[in-house]
């Protein structure tokens, strides 16, 4: 049984070795185009755009002349564009990446050479979200405080396993924070406080993670912006594939993680075999996201 | 390649970015929207932001209305936009539309059992809940019981989380006030 089991695996392994060799080998603007419309698919424009989005999006998937059709990826990057317009201050700051790449995707098959403009884009794009990212961890304070991780380890459910693991909470203390901050939705006054359950482990732990997370950000950006100078340097690869891992494999933010690895392919350098695989890789494992991976980590840890 | 091409989605980003900026300015739009990839970054998020209002009833009373669930989604919709970034949202229109629903009157225990709250925590609520008359949005089979409520006052909260670092108490959330009211009938 364990014969055959390995085989299996084996067969599959195969498999996508092969489906990446096929990949790596096909123009990089078109396998970048391709897996936009599939972002574009799954995590484009809500409604009442979805429709129109999903409808323009599918048949360009299926021939290269579609593919790289002007019109179809204008009217792509309207829609997003009318979606941003509509959902300014409520949709997620990942729908707005998604707009800037469909737009920069729209300007790229306008031009003379896609790739180029496509490659040019994300080495830009993704600096620049990480530098506002950096930024705000300071600006807002909270992330450097430890007080962002406190508050997420005391009840976000998503970090149940981090905050098992490093201060001993449990599900059940969680769903007492939980209930406290629903109690005081529910009868909101000037002035009313409650206290939460926590203790000194989760704050040293909340500390720790916000750092971590700022440093990771920063070198992800610096190391970017530095690749400019650098473009033979594989390293900004290798930190956002692993930040990619670390944080949307875990965090159901799975959009993010899949535009962000779109990016990452379209910038990195054709001789770049194994990152480039990478990447590949990335966009299936962050739809582990999807699952309750969180949830199965707490109860193991439990 | 072009200059469009080249600067254009790069400095669309950028002077999104730095007007999300400019707008958080005074704690009003929360850092985690708006395109400045604030995200994961503070407390002051929807999940930390309640919308309340208040209301005089038909005999002249002052109550108070419990608005999540709501039924109606261009409500609903208003409502998130107003909790991310109030000015957005039109406040006046909000109240203009509670203005057209019925409402149902209810007491703190069901209105608790329905918010998801439990039984214990009501000794915490504030003394001017046990005191008013509560009310919810009716439900379609509730429409014979339920009455307009001409007279609304829109509010917006937000918990403020403190960590254990800052407090002699502990991590604790402490209820402020960020905007209001958006006002419609007579007060």
């Amino acid at each position: 049984m364990i014969g055959a089991a390995g085989r299996f695996a084996e067969r599959i392994t195969e498999g996508f070795s092969r489906l990446w060799d096929d990949a790596l080998a096909t123009p990089r603007e078109v396998v970048v185009l391709r897996l936009t419309l599939l972002l574009l698919l799954f995590y484009g424009p809500t409604q009442p755009l979805e429709l129109l989005t999903r409808l323009l999006a599918f048949p360009m998937l299926l021939t290269r002349k579609l593919l790289l059709n002007r019109w179809l990826w204008t009217g792509l990057a309207l829609a997003c564009l009318a979606s941003t317009l509509s959902h300014w201050f409520t949709q997620d700051n990942h729908k707005f990446l998604i707009f800037y790449w469909t737009f920069a995707c729209c300007l790229a098959v306008w031009s003379r050479d896609p790739d180029r403009a496509l490659h040019w884009n994300a080495r830009l794009l993704i600096p620049l979200v990480f530098t506002f990212a950096v930024l705000w961890k300071f600006l807002g304070g909270q992330v450097v405080s430890g007080e962002f991780f406190e508050y997420s380890f005391l009840l976000d459910s998503r970090f149940e396993a981090l905050a098992s693991m490093t201060g001993g909470l449990d599900a059940s203390v969680i769903e007492h924070n939980r209930n406290l901050r629903t109690f005081l939705k529910a009868f909101p006054a000037e002035g009313l406080t409650v206290d939460l359950s926590g203790n000194p482990s989760i704050r040293l732990a909340a500390a720790v993670t916000g750092w971590m997370m700022v440093v990771l950000e920063a070198v992800l950006a610096l190391s970017f912006w530095r690749s400019f100078r650098r473009p033979e340097s594989e390293l900004h690869d290798w930190i956002l594939l692993a930040f990619c891992l670390g944080t949307y494999t875990l965090t159901p933010v799975v959009g993010f993680g899949f535009v962000l690895a779109v990016m990452g392919y379209a910038q990195c350098g054709l001789e770049k075999r194994d990152a480039r695989q990478a990447y590949l890789w990335m966009i299936l494992l962050v739809q582990l996201a999807a699952l309750p991976t969180m949830a199965i980590l707490a109860r193991l840890v439990q | 390649m072009q200059f469009l091409t080249r600067w254009g989605p790069g400095a669309a980003l950028v002077l999104v970015a730095l007007s999300q900026l400019y707008l958080t300015r005074g704690g009003v739009l929360t850092p985690s929207k708006g395109g400045g990839f604030g995200m994961f970054s503070v407390t002051d998020i929807r999940a930390t932001r309640v919308a309340s209002a208040q209301a005089v009833t038909p005999g002249g009373e002052a109550c108070f209305i419990f608005l999540a669930a709501a039924p109606d989604t261009a409500l609903a919709d208003r409502l998130i936009r107003f909790l991310s970034y109030p000015e957005a949202a039109d406040p006046a229109r909000i109240v203009a539309l509670l203005q057209r629903l019925k409402f149902v009157r209810v007491d703190l225990a069901e209105l608790a059992r329905d918010a998801g709250v439990r039984r214990e925590r009501l000794a915490l609520a504030p003394p001017e809940y046990a005191e008013a008359p509560l009310y919810r949005l009716a439900k379609a089979h509730e429409q014979e019981q339920s009455v307009s409520l001409s007279s609304i006052r829109l509010l917006l909260w937000r918990l403020r989380f403190s960590g254990g670092r800052s407090t002699a108490a502990g991590p604790r959330f402490r209820v402020e006030l960020l905007r209001g009211p958006g006002e419609g009938g007579s007060w």
